[in-house]
Protein backbone atom coordinates (compact mmCIF):
# COMPACT_ATOMS: atom_id res chain seq x y z
CA UNK A 1 0.00 0.00 0.00
CA UNK A 2 1.14 3.35 -0.37
CA UNK A 3 1.99 5.87 2.39
CA UNK A 4 -0.98 6.22 4.36
CA UNK A 5 -2.21 9.86 3.81
CA UNK A 6 -4.39 11.98 6.77
CA UNK A 7 -7.04 13.30 4.53
CA UNK A 8 -9.75 15.89 6.17
CA UNK A 9 -13.01 15.57 4.66
CA UNK A 10 -15.60 18.89 4.99
CA UNK A 11 -19.14 17.81 4.44
CA UNK A 12 -20.49 14.33 6.01
CA UNK A 13 -23.45 14.25 3.81
CA UNK A 14 -23.87 11.18 1.34
CA UNK A 15 -20.11 11.63 -0.35
CA UNK A 16 -18.50 12.73 2.60
CA UNK A 17 -19.72 9.42 3.87
CA UNK A 18 -19.10 6.92 1.45
CA UNK A 19 -15.54 8.70 0.53
CA UNK A 20 -14.80 8.03 4.05
CA UNK A 21 -15.46 4.80 4.19
CA UNK A 22 -13.28 4.17 0.65
CA UNK A 23 -10.71 6.11 2.35
CA UNK A 24 -10.83 4.83 5.69
CA UNK A 25 -10.77 0.66 4.27
CA UNK A 26 -7.71 1.64 1.72
CA UNK A 27 -5.85 2.42 5.42
CA UNK A 28 -5.51 6.14 5.33
CA UNK A 29 -6.29 8.78 8.38
CA UNK A 30 -10.01 10.29 7.82
CA UNK A 31 -11.52 12.74 9.59
CA UNK A 32 -15.02 14.22 8.76
CA UNK A 33 -16.29 17.96 9.80
CA UNK A 34 -19.38 18.25 9.73
CA UNK A 35 -21.77 21.34 11.18
CA UNK A 36 -24.66 19.33 11.92
CA UNK A 37 -24.45 17.34 15.55
CA UNK A 38 -26.82 14.62 14.14
CA UNK A 39 -25.37 13.77 11.00
CA UNK A 40 -22.28 13.71 13.18
CA UNK A 41 -23.71 11.21 15.78
CA UNK A 42 -24.43 8.95 13.03
CA UNK A 43 -21.27 9.27 11.34
CA UNK A 44 -19.37 8.22 14.70
CA UNK A 45 -22.05 5.48 15.08
CA UNK A 46 -21.20 4.01 11.64
CA UNK A 47 -17.46 5.19 11.43
CA UNK A 48 -15.68 5.39 14.61
CA UNK A 49 -14.05 8.47 16.14
CA UNK A 50 -13.40 9.79 12.99
CA UNK A 51 -15.59 13.02 12.77
CA UNK A 52 -15.73 16.52 14.36
CA UNK A 53 -18.62 18.48 14.64
CA UNK A 54 -17.99 22.27 13.27
CA UNK A 55 -17.77 25.02 10.19
CA UNK A 56 -15.21 23.60 7.91
CA UNK A 57 -14.43 27.10 6.86
CA UNK A 58 -13.51 28.06 10.34
CA UNK A 59 -9.73 28.67 11.00
CA UNK A 60 -10.14 27.83 14.52
CA UNK A 61 -12.37 24.17 13.63
CA UNK A 62 -9.54 23.46 10.64
CA UNK A 63 -7.10 24.30 13.17
CA UNK A 64 -8.53 21.89 15.96
CA UNK A 65 -8.72 19.70 12.98
CA UNK A 66 -5.09 19.20 12.75
CA UNK A 67 -4.78 20.66 9.11
CA UNK A 68 -0.85 21.39 9.43
CA UNK A 69 -0.65 17.45 9.17
CA UNK A 70 -3.03 16.91 6.58
CA UNK A 71 -1.77 15.82 2.93
CA UNK A 72 -5.24 16.10 1.63
CA UNK A 73 -8.49 18.14 1.76
CA UNK A 74 -11.64 17.08 -0.07
CA UNK A 75 -14.86 19.66 0.11
CA UNK A 76 -17.68 17.34 -0.39
CA UNK A 77 -21.01 19.87 1.03
CA UNK A 78 -23.38 20.83 -1.33
CA UNK A 79 -22.55 24.67 -1.30
CA UNK A 80 -20.15 25.60 -3.62
CA UNK A 81 -18.80 29.05 -1.29
CA UNK A 82 -18.30 26.76 1.22
CA UNK A 83 -16.27 24.55 -0.76
CA UNK A 84 -14.34 27.06 -2.39
CA UNK A 85 -13.54 28.91 1.20
CA UNK A 86 -12.62 25.57 2.94
CA UNK A 87 -10.05 24.82 0.25
CA UNK A 88 -8.66 28.27 -0.09
CA UNK A 89 -8.27 28.27 3.77
CA UNK A 90 -6.83 24.67 3.58
CA UNK A 91 -4.09 25.96 1.02
CA UNK A 92 -3.11 29.02 2.19
CA UNK A 93 -3.79 28.91 5.72
CA UNK A 94 -2.29 25.65 6.62
CA UNK A 95 -0.46 24.37 3.06
CA UNK A 96 -2.23 21.93 2.59
CA UNK A 97 -1.08 20.49 -0.25
CA UNK A 98 -3.80 19.19 -2.39
CA UNK A 99 -7.11 20.54 -2.14
CA UNK A 100 -10.46 18.93 -3.89
CA UNK A 101 -13.39 20.62 -4.41
CA UNK A 102 -17.25 19.03 -5.43
CA UNK A 103 -18.68 21.61 -7.92
CA UNK A 104 -22.16 21.41 -7.55
CA UNK A 105 -22.75 23.98 -10.58
CA UNK A 106 -20.61 22.97 -13.71
CA UNK A 107 -20.04 26.47 -14.36
CA UNK A 108 -17.78 26.91 -11.41
CA UNK A 109 -15.79 24.37 -12.23
CA UNK A 110 -13.31 26.55 -14.08
CA UNK A 111 -13.90 29.61 -11.32
CA UNK A 112 -12.53 27.16 -8.88
CA UNK A 113 -9.71 26.39 -11.11
CA UNK A 114 -8.44 29.66 -11.88
CA UNK A 115 -8.81 30.41 -8.07
CA UNK A 116 -6.41 27.93 -7.32
CA UNK A 117 -8.17 25.08 -6.39
CA UNK A 118 -5.93 21.55 -7.25
CA UNK A 119 -8.87 19.77 -8.46
CA UNK A 120 -12.39 19.98 -9.11
CA UNK A 121 -15.32 17.32 -9.37
CA UNK A 122 -18.70 18.54 -10.72
CA UNK A 123 -20.85 15.10 -11.24
CA UNK A 124 -23.16 17.00 -13.92
CA UNK A 125 -19.40 17.19 -16.35
CA UNK A 126 -18.58 13.49 -15.02
CA UNK A 127 -21.70 11.77 -16.28
CA UNK A 128 -21.75 14.20 -19.42
CA UNK A 129 -18.29 12.57 -20.28
CA UNK A 130 -19.31 8.82 -19.34
CA UNK A 131 -22.63 9.61 -22.00
CA UNK A 132 -20.71 11.39 -24.22
CA UNK A 133 -18.00 8.05 -24.51
CA UNK A 134 -20.91 5.82 -24.78
CA UNK A 135 -22.36 7.26 -27.33
CA UNK A 136 -20.36 7.87 -30.54
CA UNK A 137 -20.41 11.72 -31.71
CA UNK A 138 -24.00 12.51 -32.89
CA UNK A 139 -24.00 10.96 -36.94
CA UNK A 140 -27.14 12.45 -37.96
CA UNK A 141 -28.13 16.26 -36.23
CA UNK A 142 -31.68 16.88 -37.30
CA UNK A 143 -32.33 20.47 -38.84
CA UNK A 144 -36.05 20.24 -39.52
CA UNK A 145 -39.08 18.34 -39.31
CA UNK A 146 -41.69 19.06 -41.65
CA UNK A 147 -45.02 19.54 -40.64
CA UNK A 148 -47.45 17.31 -40.90
CA UNK A 149 -45.50 15.53 -42.64
CA UNK A 150 -43.15 11.96 -42.11
CA UNK A 151 -40.42 14.08 -43.86
CA UNK A 152 -37.10 15.42 -42.40
CA UNK A 153 -34.07 17.52 -43.28
CA UNK A 154 -31.10 16.16 -41.65
CA UNK A 155 -27.61 16.66 -41.79
CA UNK A 156 -24.55 14.79 -41.60
CA UNK A 157 -20.64 14.35 -41.82
CA UNK A 158 -18.61 11.68 -44.06
CA UNK A 159 -16.15 10.13 -42.01
CA UNK A 160 -12.82 8.75 -42.41
CA UNK A 161 -15.01 5.22 -42.22
CA UNK A 162 -17.78 5.89 -44.27
CA UNK A 163 -18.38 3.43 -46.86
CA UNK A 164 -19.85 6.19 -48.94
CA UNK A 165 -16.19 7.63 -49.79
CA UNK A 166 -15.09 7.74 -53.30
CA UNK A 167 -18.81 6.46 -54.53
CA UNK A 168 -20.60 8.72 -56.63
CA UNK A 169 -24.29 9.75 -55.49
CA UNK A 170 -25.81 7.39 -58.32
CA UNK A 171 -24.09 4.15 -56.80
CA UNK A 172 -24.83 4.97 -53.22
CA UNK A 173 -27.84 2.56 -51.63
CA UNK A 174 -29.94 5.19 -50.58
CA UNK A 175 -33.35 4.98 -49.47
CA UNK A 176 -35.71 5.76 -52.21
CA UNK A 177 -37.47 8.46 -50.44
CA UNK A 178 -34.18 10.01 -49.61
CA UNK A 179 -32.30 12.70 -51.67
CA UNK A 180 -29.04 14.76 -50.83
CA UNK A 181 -30.51 17.94 -51.47
CA UNK A 182 -26.78 19.77 -50.79
CA UNK A 183 -22.90 19.28 -50.82
CA UNK A 184 -20.97 21.17 -48.23
CA UNK A 185 -17.01 20.74 -49.00
CA UNK A 186 -14.10 22.67 -47.60
CA UNK A 187 -12.95 25.38 -50.01
CA UNK A 188 -16.07 24.97 -52.21
CA UNK A 189 -19.30 26.92 -52.21
CA UNK A 190 -22.09 24.71 -51.09
CA UNK A 191 -24.28 22.96 -54.18
CA UNK A 192 -26.79 20.77 -55.60
CA UNK A 193 -25.00 17.26 -56.14
CA UNK A 194 -25.33 15.55 -59.22
CA UNK A 195 -26.06 11.77 -59.41
CA UNK A 196 -22.21 11.70 -60.61
CA UNK A 197 -20.70 13.72 -57.42
CA UNK A 198 -18.23 11.51 -55.96
CA UNK A 199 -18.21 11.98 -51.80
CA UNK A 200 -14.92 12.33 -50.30
CA UNK A 201 -14.01 12.60 -46.15
CA UNK A 202 -15.24 15.26 -43.91
CA UNK A 203 -17.95 16.08 -46.88
CA UNK A 204 -20.91 17.46 -45.23
CA UNK A 205 -24.39 16.82 -46.09
CA UNK A 206 -27.86 17.97 -46.07
CA UNK A 207 -30.55 15.07 -46.80
CA UNK A 208 -33.93 15.25 -47.26
CA UNK A 209 -35.51 11.89 -45.89
CA UNK A 210 -37.90 10.33 -43.63
CA UNK A 211 -38.29 9.11 -39.95
CA UNK A 212 -38.62 5.88 -41.42
CA UNK A 213 -35.22 5.71 -43.54
CA UNK A 214 -33.12 7.50 -41.35
CA UNK A 215 -31.25 3.96 -40.30
CA UNK A 216 -30.94 2.90 -43.85
CA UNK A 217 -29.37 6.33 -44.51
CA UNK A 218 -26.89 6.29 -41.51
CA UNK A 219 -26.14 2.88 -42.78
CA UNK A 220 -25.07 3.97 -46.72
CA UNK A 221 -23.68 6.91 -45.37
CA UNK A 222 -21.72 5.91 -42.63
CA UNK A 223 -21.58 2.27 -42.27
CA UNK B 1 -24.25 -10.57 40.16
CA UNK B 2 -21.05 -12.09 39.24
CA UNK B 3 -18.24 -10.19 38.63
CA UNK B 4 -14.93 -11.38 37.27
CA UNK B 5 -13.71 -8.88 35.82
CA UNK B 6 -13.59 -4.78 36.22
CA UNK B 7 -12.46 -1.91 33.77
CA UNK B 8 -10.66 0.82 35.99
CA UNK B 9 -10.42 4.13 33.67
CA UNK B 10 -7.94 5.77 35.01
CA UNK B 11 -7.86 9.77 34.37
CA UNK B 12 -4.96 11.21 36.05
CA UNK B 13 -7.51 13.42 38.22
CA UNK B 14 -7.05 12.36 41.43
CA UNK B 15 -9.90 10.23 41.59
CA UNK B 16 -8.05 7.30 40.39
CA UNK B 17 -7.10 6.33 43.59
CA UNK B 18 -10.89 6.07 44.59
CA UNK B 19 -11.83 4.18 41.86
CA UNK B 20 -9.19 1.44 42.18
CA UNK B 21 -9.91 1.04 45.69
CA UNK B 22 -13.96 0.30 44.70
CA UNK B 23 -12.80 -2.00 42.18
CA UNK B 24 -11.22 -3.87 44.64
CA UNK B 25 -13.69 -3.99 46.81
CA UNK B 26 -16.61 -5.08 44.20
CA UNK B 27 -14.21 -7.70 43.45
CA UNK B 28 -12.87 -9.35 46.93
CA UNK B 29 -15.35 -12.02 46.67
CA UNK B 30 -14.79 -13.32 43.43
CA UNK B 31 -11.11 -12.66 43.06
CA UNK B 32 -11.93 -10.47 40.13
CA UNK B 33 -9.12 -9.62 37.50
CA UNK B 34 -9.12 -5.95 37.18
CA UNK B 35 -7.84 -4.17 34.45
CA UNK B 36 -7.02 -0.65 34.78
CA UNK B 37 -6.50 1.34 31.12
CA UNK B 38 -5.31 4.80 30.65
CA UNK B 39 -6.23 6.66 27.70
CA UNK B 40 -3.93 9.73 26.20
CA UNK B 41 -6.33 12.30 24.17
CA UNK B 42 -4.23 12.58 21.14
CA UNK B 43 -5.11 16.40 19.51
CA UNK B 44 -5.44 15.53 15.57
CA UNK B 45 -2.74 17.90 15.06
CA UNK B 46 -0.38 15.15 15.76
CA UNK B 47 -0.82 10.90 14.44
CA UNK B 48 -2.42 9.04 16.88
CA UNK B 49 0.33 7.30 17.68
CA UNK B 50 2.83 10.50 18.57
CA UNK B 51 4.77 10.18 21.76
CA UNK B 52 3.67 12.76 23.45
CA UNK B 53 5.82 13.02 26.77
CA UNK B 54 4.44 14.46 29.29
CA UNK B 55 1.23 12.68 29.04
CA UNK B 56 2.97 9.03 28.94
CA UNK B 57 4.75 10.33 31.87
CA UNK B 58 1.48 11.13 33.87
CA UNK B 59 -0.20 7.90 32.39
CA UNK B 60 2.93 5.75 33.52
CA UNK B 61 2.75 7.17 36.90
CA UNK B 62 -0.77 6.89 37.34
CA UNK B 63 -0.56 3.12 36.30
CA UNK B 64 1.98 2.25 38.43
CA UNK B 65 0.12 3.65 41.38
CA UNK B 66 -2.69 1.65 40.85
CA UNK B 67 -1.38 -1.42 40.45
CA UNK B 68 0.50 -1.31 43.32
CA UNK B 69 -2.37 -0.75 44.80
CA UNK B 70 -3.89 -3.66 43.51
CA UNK B 71 -1.26 -6.11 43.75
CA UNK B 72 -0.61 -5.30 47.52
CA UNK B 73 -4.56 -6.31 47.75
CA UNK B 74 -3.81 -9.44 46.22
CA UNK B 75 -5.38 -8.83 42.68
CA UNK B 76 -4.53 -10.25 39.05
CA UNK B 77 -3.93 -6.48 37.63
CA UNK B 78 -3.26 -5.64 33.87
CA UNK B 79 -2.33 -2.41 32.84
CA UNK B 80 -2.58 -0.70 29.93
CA UNK B 81 -2.13 2.92 28.00
CA UNK B 82 -3.91 3.20 24.71
CA UNK B 83 -3.58 6.26 22.64
CA UNK B 84 -7.00 7.20 21.03
CA UNK B 85 -8.75 10.71 19.80
CA UNK B 86 -11.48 10.51 22.11
CA UNK B 87 -11.32 8.86 25.65
CA UNK B 88 -15.29 7.04 25.55
CA UNK B 89 -14.91 5.25 22.88
CA UNK B 90 -11.62 3.84 23.73
CA UNK B 91 -13.06 3.15 27.24
CA UNK B 92 -15.61 0.87 25.48
CA UNK B 93 -13.39 -0.56 23.02
CA UNK B 94 -11.13 -1.72 25.48
CA UNK B 95 -14.38 -3.01 27.60
CA UNK B 96 -15.79 -5.25 24.53
CA UNK B 97 -11.90 -6.67 24.33
CA UNK B 98 -11.91 -7.98 27.01
CA UNK B 99 -15.84 -8.70 28.08
CA UNK B 100 -15.39 -6.55 31.35
CA UNK B 101 -18.30 -6.93 34.09
CA UNK B 102 -17.92 -3.64 34.77
CA UNK B 103 -16.04 -0.27 34.26
CA UNK B 104 -15.65 1.98 37.29
CA UNK B 105 -14.45 5.65 36.42
CA UNK B 106 -14.10 8.69 38.98
CA UNK B 107 -14.82 12.07 38.02
CA UNK B 108 -13.81 15.31 39.43
CA UNK B 109 -16.73 17.95 40.11
CA UNK B 110 -16.18 20.55 37.56
CA UNK B 111 -18.42 23.35 36.05
CA UNK B 112 -18.14 24.69 32.96
CA UNK B 113 -19.79 27.75 31.99
CA UNK B 114 -21.24 27.75 35.10
CA UNK B 115 -22.56 24.40 34.94
CA UNK B 116 -21.72 20.94 36.38
CA UNK B 117 -20.04 19.34 33.76
CA UNK B 118 -19.31 15.67 33.39
CA UNK B 119 -17.18 15.77 30.25
CA UNK B 120 -17.57 14.11 27.22
CA UNK B 121 -16.41 10.22 28.56
CA UNK B 122 -18.42 9.51 30.85
CA UNK B 123 -21.58 10.27 29.34
CA UNK B 124 -20.33 8.40 26.17
CA UNK B 125 -19.49 5.45 28.51
CA UNK B 126 -22.58 5.38 30.37
CA UNK B 127 -24.52 5.91 27.24
CA UNK B 128 -22.48 2.88 25.25
CA UNK B 129 -20.75 0.13 27.77
CA UNK B 130 -21.94 -2.71 27.40
CA UNK B 131 -22.06 -3.76 31.34
CA UNK B 132 -22.41 -1.58 34.29
CA UNK B 133 -20.64 1.09 35.22
CA UNK B 134 -19.86 2.88 37.95
CA UNK B 135 -18.83 6.61 38.24
CA UNK B 136 -17.43 7.70 41.66
CA UNK B 137 -17.64 11.40 41.55
CA UNK B 138 -15.07 13.08 44.62
CA UNK B 139 -16.89 15.48 46.77
CA UNK B 140 -18.43 19.15 46.29
CA UNK B 141 -16.27 21.57 48.11
CA UNK C 1 -6.46 52.39 -4.70
CA UNK C 2 -7.36 51.72 -8.61
CA UNK C 3 -11.21 52.62 -9.34
CA UNK C 4 -11.46 55.49 -6.84
CA UNK C 5 -10.73 58.44 -8.44
CA UNK C 6 -13.50 57.05 -11.13
CA UNK C 7 -15.99 56.99 -8.15
CA UNK C 8 -15.52 60.27 -7.02
CA UNK C 9 -15.77 62.17 -10.24
CA UNK C 10 -17.53 60.08 -13.28
CA UNK C 11 -20.27 58.16 -13.12
CA UNK C 12 -19.45 54.50 -12.52
CA UNK C 13 -21.01 51.51 -12.89
CA UNK C 14 -21.31 49.86 -9.34
CA UNK C 15 -23.04 46.54 -9.14
CA UNK C 16 -24.24 45.50 -5.21
CA UNK C 17 -24.56 42.17 -4.79
CA UNK C 18 -26.66 41.82 -1.59
CA UNK C 19 -29.76 43.94 -1.11
CA UNK C 20 -29.67 44.10 3.18
CA UNK C 21 -30.20 46.94 5.25
CA UNK C 22 -26.04 48.17 4.53
CA UNK C 23 -26.50 47.00 0.70
CA UNK C 24 -29.72 48.54 0.08
CA UNK C 25 -28.57 51.97 1.59
CA UNK C 26 -25.64 51.94 -0.18
CA UNK C 27 -27.25 51.47 -3.29
CA UNK C 28 -29.51 54.35 -2.47
CA UNK C 29 -26.13 56.30 -1.41
CA UNK C 30 -24.53 55.72 -5.10
CA UNK C 31 -27.93 56.37 -6.82
CA UNK C 32 -28.61 59.68 -5.65
CA UNK C 33 -24.96 60.54 -6.03
CA UNK C 34 -25.61 59.99 -9.65
CA UNK C 35 -23.82 56.38 -10.20
CA UNK C 36 -25.64 53.70 -12.25
CA UNK C 37 -26.32 50.94 -9.78
CA UNK C 38 -27.32 47.18 -10.15
CA UNK C 39 -27.99 45.48 -6.88
CA UNK C 40 -28.37 41.80 -7.05
CA UNK C 41 -30.51 39.69 -4.38
CA UNK C 42 -31.88 36.40 -4.42
CA UNK C 43 -34.79 37.32 -2.54
CA UNK C 44 -37.23 40.38 -4.20
CA UNK C 45 -38.91 40.94 -1.08
CA UNK C 46 -35.44 42.36 0.09
CA UNK C 47 -35.57 45.08 -2.77
CA UNK C 48 -38.04 46.68 -0.57
CA UNK C 49 -35.47 48.80 1.17
CA UNK C 50 -34.48 50.67 -1.74
CA UNK C 51 -35.84 53.97 -1.52
CA UNK C 52 -39.04 55.17 -4.12
CA UNK C 53 -36.30 57.24 -5.98
CA UNK C 54 -34.05 54.75 -6.66
CA UNK C 55 -32.98 54.98 -10.40
CA UNK C 56 -31.04 52.37 -10.87
CA UNK C 57 -31.44 48.21 -11.30
CA UNK C 58 -32.55 45.40 -9.01
CA UNK C 59 -32.22 41.74 -10.19
CA UNK C 60 -33.12 38.37 -8.37
CA UNK C 61 -30.54 36.58 -8.46
CA UNK C 62 -27.66 34.53 -7.61
CA UNK C 63 -24.50 36.78 -7.33
CA UNK C 64 -22.15 33.65 -7.39
CA UNK C 65 -23.39 32.53 -10.56
CA UNK C 66 -21.16 33.99 -13.36
CA UNK C 67 -24.19 34.26 -15.89
CA UNK C 68 -26.05 36.44 -13.49
CA UNK C 69 -23.32 38.45 -12.65
CA UNK C 70 -22.62 39.13 -16.34
CA UNK C 71 -26.85 39.90 -16.68
CA UNK C 72 -26.00 42.04 -13.42
CA UNK C 73 -23.53 44.08 -16.22
CA UNK C 74 -19.95 43.20 -14.46
CA UNK C 75 -18.30 43.42 -17.44
CA UNK C 76 -18.59 47.27 -17.76
CA UNK C 77 -18.31 47.55 -13.70
CA UNK C 78 -16.33 50.21 -12.40
CA UNK C 79 -16.91 48.38 -9.00
CA UNK C 80 -18.02 45.52 -7.16
CA UNK C 81 -19.26 45.28 -3.71
CA UNK C 82 -21.13 41.77 -1.80
CA UNK C 83 -23.10 41.93 0.54
CA UNK C 84 -24.83 38.78 1.38
CA UNK C 85 -25.31 37.44 4.94
CA UNK C 86 -22.77 34.91 3.74
CA UNK C 87 -19.37 35.60 4.37
CA UNK C 88 -18.52 32.70 1.85
CA UNK C 89 -20.65 33.87 -0.82
CA UNK C 90 -18.93 37.05 -0.43
CA UNK C 91 -15.64 35.68 -0.95
CA UNK C 92 -16.54 33.79 -4.20
CA UNK C 93 -18.43 36.40 -5.78
CA UNK C 94 -15.68 39.08 -5.06
CA UNK C 95 -13.39 36.87 -6.52
CA UNK C 96 -15.31 35.89 -9.77
CA UNK C 97 -15.78 39.58 -9.94
CA UNK C 98 -11.82 40.49 -9.14
CA UNK C 99 -10.00 37.62 -11.09
CA UNK C 100 -12.76 36.50 -13.92
CA UNK C 101 -14.49 39.89 -14.57
CA UNK C 102 -11.30 42.15 -13.86
CA UNK C 103 -13.49 44.47 -12.24
CA UNK C 104 -10.79 47.55 -11.28
CA UNK C 105 -12.58 47.77 -7.73
CA UNK C 106 -13.55 45.09 -5.43
CA UNK C 107 -14.64 45.21 -1.84
CA UNK C 108 -15.88 42.39 0.30
CA UNK C 109 -17.58 41.98 3.48
CA UNK C 110 -16.37 39.40 5.96
CA UNK C 111 -17.89 39.05 9.07
CA UNK C 112 -15.42 36.52 10.19
CA UNK C 113 -12.13 38.34 11.38
CA UNK C 114 -9.79 35.71 10.75
CA UNK C 115 -11.25 34.50 7.62
CA UNK C 116 -10.87 38.15 6.29
CA UNK C 117 -7.32 38.03 7.19
CA UNK C 118 -6.81 35.16 5.10
CA UNK C 119 -8.59 37.09 2.39
CA UNK C 120 -7.08 40.13 3.14
CA UNK C 121 -3.82 38.00 2.02
CA UNK C 122 -4.63 36.89 -0.69
CA UNK C 123 -5.12 40.44 -1.95
CA UNK C 124 -8.89 40.63 -1.33
CA UNK C 125 -9.99 44.17 -0.30
CA UNK C 126 -12.29 42.74 2.60
CA UNK C 127 -13.70 44.91 5.79
CA UNK C 128 -15.16 42.92 8.85
CA UNK C 129 -18.00 44.56 10.14
CA UNK C 130 -17.05 42.52 13.49
CA UNK C 131 -13.73 43.94 13.99
CA UNK C 132 -14.85 47.55 12.76
CA UNK C 133 -17.69 48.16 14.66
CA UNK C 134 -15.70 46.33 18.08
CA UNK C 135 -13.30 48.93 17.90
CA UNK C 136 -15.57 51.76 17.58
CA UNK C 137 -17.59 50.48 20.93
CA UNK C 138 -14.16 49.88 22.43
CA UNK C 139 -12.44 53.40 21.26
CA UNK C 140 -15.60 55.26 22.32
CA UNK C 141 -16.23 53.51 25.67
CA UNK C 142 -12.31 54.04 26.45
CA UNK C 143 -12.40 58.19 26.12
CA UNK C 144 -15.34 57.97 28.28
CA UNK C 145 -14.40 56.18 30.88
Amino acid sequence: MLKPLYIVIVGGGNIGYYLSKALLSQGHEVLIIERDIRTCERLEDELGSCSMRGDGCETAVLTEAGLNRANVLIATTSHDEDNLVSCQVAKHRFKVPRTIALVNNPSNEKIFKKLGIDATISVTNTILEHVEQEIPAHSLIHLLTMSGQMEEVVEMTITRESPAIGKSIAHLRLPADTTIALLMREGERPRIPGVDAVLKENDRVIVLTSLDSERNLEKALLG
Amino acid sequence: MEIDKILVAARGNGVDQIAVELACKIGKKSKAKIYIVYVIEVNRSLPVDAIIKPDMELAEKVLLEAEEYAQDNDFEVDTEIIQAREVGPAIIEVARQNSVDMIIMGITYKKRFGSFTMGNAVPHVLEEAPCRVLICREPKQ
Amino acid sequence: MPGTEAIKQNKSNIVIMGCGRVGGKLAAMFDAAGHKVTVVDLDAYSFRRLPPTFSGTALIGDGTDEEMLRKAGIENANAFIALTQGDNRNVMAAQIAKHIFEVPRVICRIYDPLRKDIYEQLGLESISPTEVFADLLFQRLSQKI
